[in-house]
């Protein structure tokens, strides 16, 4: 699978598997709780990093508000990549269908873990998920 | 020979043993209201893939649906193959093309908005090139008074267009380059004269995007056959902590007077619906500046937008956003003969900046907006949104006498504030807060009465609709969340068809606090079965009024005293 990333390239899911395990988020800039999120998904970015584990945060905002998408991005400097799904292909392909949604994915490509939408404290589930991914 | 059966054995063998994966989702929605607001939908998505192969299929059964049209059985497929460096699609297409100037197909459901192509896609890339092409038919449904059994929530016009496309790009470390192609047979099906004509168009687009670490910009331009064109400017700055936006619209494809801008029936030659272009106005997550949003005019809209986004500490950040856009024409009633008769001209112009004056159309909109954690418990979100829109002109004369006129303008003012404080690890409390003061009616003139000034008329049976909305949740992480939503008005619609409503108990009960004709409340439950499912209830009344996804707009009818059903799961 191909994702186009913020800077308008594309780039296959493949060469992040190859480092460790993944984490796709799907939010746009229209979602309350997946800004919400965002705190616990950089710290969590951060922590994992050295560990081969990194996160893809996958904005589905249309094309027609891009922009919008690039000034938050770039203004918070988040620890992870983002990328754009305007069509939102690549969240239908996933199985995507409420915001948010995290999709955790092992070494294999195999699905680990997935979750609709967020509540405050979700963070502490998703830790303790991705630490399972890692620790196998 | 046994070199045929050998490679035949290696296909073969690969073909058996190749990973087949499938997954997919299932979504499914129930609503049964007082007010005949019923549905019933369910889709179920199926993905596919096995080797390089991939599949989707899309079933739906919709009986009747929330919005748009009744569908029983195969609503998508597409089969992909992907190459070393080529892709083949077939089936139904999703494409988006720089910034949608010529091409950007989607499937928005919320607003019933589907402008997808059955078709072909072939794309060869090689190093930095590449060369794509779709060939393809778009039906898409719209709504519209143009044609016969008009009702906002079933559309009734269909648009079927052949499509042929073709896009060269290049893609230089930091500046990507791209040319476009698209030719249109638009089968255009005129209600009145009973009859399809044949349209054409044609267009030629270049985008350009040039991306640094403190700079980027983005420019895209579309010119037609017939000289018809759209220019969309973006760039952004980035400053340690800091980031400044700068974007620019100025699209003209067809020039219709105030009483036609919004037929694309009788007036074929204007933007297409597989265009979808940037709005260049914010949009926003707050329910009240939803309400409310510009509807943009692809034919005939030139604007701008300034945005400032400032990091505060903890996540936190300060937002100032700016837009204005008017259309490109003054339009007036000149008397054309001895006969009186008048007819709708365009008396001045503006090419290149937004006008401010009524006569165009204007719409403005200063936003700020402050968020962040305290404490990393309290999340706290803060914004302020000032409004101003002129949504339609009604007569605009010129006379001996002076200038008569009459127009409709919408101005507000809207704070919303969202809270969320984590009690412990799993407990939260949600609270979403909002407040609106809105201003609509007519402005009117007439210049032979004119003594008395410019007239206002309220489209409120009051002079100001103040809208106030109150949502408490409490939510159990991972697994429930419950949350009780009030959303009250201080005077309805003076030409409401409708007055008085059923109420419900939650309604019953506030009625000491508001007024329970004029409120419209609910209860929602969403339960995390699994981690990949979820079901939520919902009790009670919902506003109706126009609901907009990125400046396109739908009026949606309310929802009154009942119950909503879903279930969304992924396997």
């Amino acid at each position: 699978m191909k994702l186009n990333r913020i800077d308008g390239k594309r780039v296959s899911l493949q060469q992040y598997l190859t480092k460790g395990p993944i984490l796709i988020n799907f939010w746009a800039t229209w979602c309350g709780p997946c800004k919400k999120e965002m705190l616990h998904l950089d710290r969590l970015a951060l922590s994992y990093k050295n560990e081969g584990f990194s996160i893809l945060s996958i904005s589905i905002d249309t094309q027609r508000s891009f922009s919008e998408v690039k000034r938050y991005v770039r203004t918070k400097r988040y620890n992870f990549d983002v990328f754009i799904d305007p069509n939102q292909q690549v969240f239908k392909k996933l199985n995507g269908n409420i915001m948010p949604t995290n999709i955790l994915v092992d070494e294999d490509g195999s699905i680990a873990w997935m979750h609709y939408g967020y509540m405050p404290g979700d963070e502490i589930n998703m830790e303790k998920e991705i630490l399972k991914v890692l620790n196998q | 020979m046994k070199s045929i059966a050998a490679k035949f054995l290696l296909v073969l063998n690969s073909f058996l043993f190749a990973q087949l994966n499938f997954t997919g989702s299932y979504v499914s929605s129930f609503g049964d209201s007082q007010n005949d607001f019923n549905y019933f939908d369910n889709r179920i998505n199926i993905n596919g893939n096995w080797n390089n192969w991939n599949a989707w299929i899309e079933f739906e059964h919709s009986n009747p649906p929330e919005l748009g049209l009744k569908k029983i059985g195969l609503r998508k497929l597409r089969i992909d193959y992907s190459g070393d460096n080529y892709t083949i699609k077939l089936g139904d297409l999703y494409e988006f093309w720089g910034n949608g100037l010529v091409l950007n197909m989607v499937d928005d459901q919320s607003i019933d908005l589907d402008t997808g192509v059955r078709g072909g896609l072939f794309s060869y890339f090689k190093d930095k090139y590449t060369i794509e092409t779709i060939v393809g038919n778009q039906k898409t449904w719209r709504s519209t008074n143009q044609a016969p059994a008009f009702d906002e929530r079933i559309p009734n016009y269909q648009i079927n267009n052949n499509v042929y496309a073709a896009k060269f790009s290049s893609n230089m470390n930091s500046l990507i380059n791209e040319f476009y192609f698209m030719k249109i047979e638009d089968n255009h099906y005129l209600p009145i004269a009973r009859k399809t004509n044949l349209v054409n168009h044609q267009l030629y687009g270049f985008n350009s995007i040039y991306s640094s670490d403190v700079f980027d910009i983005n420019l895209e331009y579309v010119l037609s056959a017939d000289e018809d064109r759209a220019f969309y400017l973006n760039s952004n700055y980035y400053l340690d902590e800091m980031s400044i936006g700068i974007s620019y619209k100025n699209y003209l494809f067809d020039r219709l007077s105030p009483y036609s801008r919004w037929d694309f029936v009788n007036n074929p030659n204007g933007a297409l619906f597989i265009q979808q272009m940037p709005t260049v106005f914010r949009s926003h997550s707050s329910l009240y500046l939803g309400r409310i949003t510009h509807q943009i005019d692809y034919n005939d809209e030139v604007g701008f937008s300034l945005a400032f986004e400032q990091m505060l500490k903890n996540n936190g950040s300060f937002i100032f956003y700016f837009s204005q856009a008017s259309r490109h024409d003054e339009w007036a009633s000149i008397r054309r003969d001895s006969l009186s008769i008048y007819e709708w001209t365009i008396t001045n112009s503006t090419s290149l900046m937004p006008s401010a004056e009524w006569m165009y159309n204007p719409f403005k909109e200063y936003y700020f907006e402050l968020s962040g954690y305290l404490d990393s418990k309290l999340f706290y979100q803060i914004a302020y949104g000032n409004n101003q829109d002129v949504t339609d002109i009604f007569s605009s004369q010129y006379s001996e006498q002076g200038h008569s006129y009459s127009y409709e303008m919408i101005q507000a003012r809207t704070i919303p504030i969202m809270i969320s404080y984590q009690i412990n690890e799993k407990n939260s409390i949600n609270v979403q807060i909002e407040y609106q003061k809105i201003k609509k009616g007519m402005y009117s003139l007439n210049s032979a009465l004119n003594s008395k000034g410019e007239i206002f008329g309220s489209s409120f049976e009051k002079n100001h609709q103040i809208n106030r909305f109150i949502s408490i949740g409490y939510s159990q992480s991972p697994k429930w969340s419950l949350s009780i939503n009030i959303d009250n008005a201080n005077t309805d619609d003076a030409f409401a068809i409708q007055k008085g409503r059923n109420t419900n108990f939650i309604e019953s009960a506030l009625n000491q606090f508001f007024n329970k004709s004029l409120t419209w409340a609910s209860m929602d439950l969403v339960y995390n079965t699994f981690n990949s499912t979820q079901l939520s209830i919902s009790y009670g009344s919902q506003r109706g009024g126009v609901y907009c996804s990125n400046g396109i707009c739908k009026y949606v009818q309310p929802f009154e005293n009942g119950f909503k059903f879903g279930i969304t799961t992924a396997f």
